[in-house]
């Protein structure tokens, strides 16, 4: 069987999705072939084998369309994947990919949000994780805060307006913030990922200043009520049907919240050829969290009740913020998360192969239980409909 | 790094950060670079100084300009961010185009700069090899030959690639500004700038090179230069230890 795993793509988290894509391809290795496929910051699509060396990456420029091989996707006449060699030539010939399982490995816009997982779901390729419905959600904080309220699960209160009116009406919206949440308050673009472009704000000038921050990332914002001496708690959940929650993690953090920083920057080892504690396995945290059998308890419930309401199927990481008191309240989902989470199911004796072959099923399940469904009506409706198609006509 | 901070300068969202206290320093990016690429030197400045840093609009998390810009269009928006958020007296380091900035601003508005800094610093158009007249030719036969329908396109498109500058084919809507803005010589400029000036460069800029310098360093009335071995157009990025020292020594 031959997984292609497609990472990279146009999003600011385009580095971590390489080191992410590492870690899945050695995964896989065991058990299948793995073809990658890497979308350039521009946005051209590569493959090749030289991809598979993390050097290639590594070493001062990221690969451009010059030197290898490009990935095209024909719509004549069922949407099929090739490569076309980088060097034309009598044997260097265009080539299907044959791809059994595509496996995203692209974090943020372009890749998490449901648009890479529409194309997929055009040309009837299985593929792992969220589908465009559950990963659209999940990248957008104030669709995701609304549905999650609206169903009962706890949110931080938050209110959301346009890039439009905060230019037009900046002082109401910075009266609303002070009235309906008070400060400190959290400031956040709707769409993005890694806590890039959200900042904190402790009075109205840093108000001011992480709006029009988060207004360059995104043109719809999100301001929530911050929570003083809380503390975070991320938890994995897995499966379609019955999914299943992991342990807890407490990621510890070097400021007020977890940034980007703290996820990708910090502590990452020197060893470069090692990838496996890279991204966000390399980040500091306690596994399981130490917190009370019944508190985790509680986290598993929410955020398998979370996977269930947004549609989210594959993998996902969710993320709590815990105010001192324990008071636990959902703060967003990653349907395709860092590393896969692969660290949060180790204790549970699932290793990172068993986890990705465990993806891999679970994608060709439901793209079956998918093609199982009516879609289409096998008599052609419009033989029967000459009666009223003639009234049409006069 | 400190955290970013916004103002609005003729309707155009402009961000900057500020940290430390002392003399007060600008520190002024080059094309397609941001405020974020001074950060070691913004970092150790401002232990000593009062360091602020923008983004140029068109660059980092400013908004673009609406019409395409020159340096006195950007040297008019740096001395309004320095009276809208009452700076008073500068002194300032300017990077490539920020150096275009800071010859602009020195010259025309000298009560406002303390000391000048040039760092690799645009402002000199090269004198025209053989090869620049190469490719301008072929430059013009490009445009001419997308007279002959799609195949004339594909061909102009090949040459653009082949000839025009990295800046240039990455500028994007930034385009038009910079073409107005290398194509402003602003030697005329030089002799007007009365302040105390250092040209620190690179020895292996291809950019701007040495050679811009010494006309510099003919043309500024109170002038030093400094060659920095082993660096080139991103010198204080390449020597930033003695780079920073060399700052210190001339701002005291």
């Amino acid at each position: 069987m031959n997984v292609a795993v497609i990472f990279g793509g146009r999003s600011p988290e385009h580095e971590v999705s390489i080191v992410t894509a590492h870690q899945v391809k050695s995964a896989l290795n065991e058990k299948y072939e793995v073809t990658l496929i890497y979308i350039t910051k521009e946005g051209e699509w590569l493959t090749g084998d030289e991809l598979h060396e993390l050097n290639t990456f590594t070493n001062g420029c990221l690969p451009n369309i010059l030197n290898y091989d490009r990935v095209s996707i024909e719509f004549e006449t069922r949407p099929t994947f090739y490569s076309i060699p980088n060097r034309s030539g009598l044997f260097n010939k265009k080539k299907t990919l044959d791809i059994d399982v595509v496996f995203p490995a692209i974090h943020g816009v372009n890749g998490e949000d449901g648009s890479l997982q529409g194309l997929l779901e055009l040309m009837n390729i299985p593929y792992v994780g969220a589908g465009v419905v559950g990963s659209s959600i999940g990248m957008d904080k104030i669709i995701m805060k609304s549905i999650l309220s609206d169903s009962g699960l706890p949110v931080l209160p938050f209110i959301w307006f346009t890039k439009h009116q905060w230019n037009t009406t900046s002082e109401d919206i910075i009266d609303r913030v002070q009235e309906k949440l008070g400060y400190p308050v959290f400031v956040k673009p709707a769409i993005s990922g890694s806590s890039i472009g959200v900042s904190p704000a402790r009075n109205e000038e840093e108000l001011y200043n992480a709006i029009e921050l988060a207004c360059r990332y995104c043109k719809r914002i999100v301001i929530e009520e911050g929570i003083e001496q809380g503390y975070e708690i991320n938890c994995s959940v897995m499966g379609s049907d019955v999914p299943v929650a992991s342990v807890c993690e407490q990621p510890i953090s070097n400021s007020d919240f977890l940034s980007f920083d703290d996820k990708y920057i910090h502590d990452k080892p020197d060893d470069s050829d090692d990838v496996s504690r890279e991204g966000m396995a390399g980040a500091q945290r306690e596994i399981p969290a130490p917190i009370a059998d019944d508190l985790t308890l509680h986290i598993q419930n929410l955020a398998t009740d979370t996977f269930q309401i947004l549609d989210c199927s594959g993998i996902a990481r969710i993320d709590f913020l815990l105010t001192a008191e324990d008071i636990v309240y959902v703060n967003e989902i990653n349907t395709l998360p860092g590393s896969f989470s692969f660290y949060l199911w180790e204790p549970s004796d699932i290793t990172f192969p068993q986890l990705t072959s465990e993806l891999v099923t679970l994608a060709l399940e439901t793209h079956k239980e998918k093609n199982k469904l009516i879609y289409t009506n096998t008599t052609n409706l419009l033989s029967h409909a000459s009666a009223s198609l003639g009234k049409l006509k006069e | 790094m400190q955290s970013v901070k916004f103002i609005e300068i003729d309707n155009l969202k402009v961000a900057y950060r500020v940290d430390g206290s002392g003399s007060k320093v600008v520190l002024l990016h080059g094309w397609g670079a941001e405020s974020g690429t001074f950060q070691k030197v913004f970092d150790t400045l401002s232990t000593s100084h009062q360091v602020y840093t923008i983004d140029l609009p068109g660059f980092g998390l400013s908004e673009i300009p609406t019409s395409p810009w020159d340096a006195t269009d950007y040297a008019k928006l740096l001395s309004k961010f320095l009276e809208k958020l009452n700076i008073g007296i500068v002194s300032l380091i300017g990077h490539s185009y920020g150096g275009r900035i800071s010859i602009v601003i020195a010259a025309e508005e000298p009560d406002k700069i303390d000391k000048v800094i040039l760092v690799n610093s645009a402002g000199i158009k090269p004198k025209r090899t053989v090869k620049y007249h190469f490719k301008y030719c072929l430059g013009k036969l490009g445009r001419f030959t997308r007279k002959f329908g799609s195949l004339g396109n594909y061909l102009a498109d090949n040459i653009a690639n082949k000839i025009g500058s990295r800046d240039y084919k990455e500028a994007g809507p930034m385009r038009d500004t910079m073409v107005k803005s290398v194509n402003q010589d602003l030697r005329p400029y030089l002799c007007k700038i009365r302040h105390k000036t250092l040209l620190i460069w690179g020895e292996n800029d291809k950019d701007t090179p040495v050679s811009s310098a010494k006309i510099m360093e003919k043309e500024i009335p109170k002038v030093e230069l400094i060659l920095l071995k082993d660096a080139g157009h991103f010198s204080y990025l390449d020597q930033t230890e003695k780079f920073i020292e060399i700052v210190r020594n001339f701002l005291e």
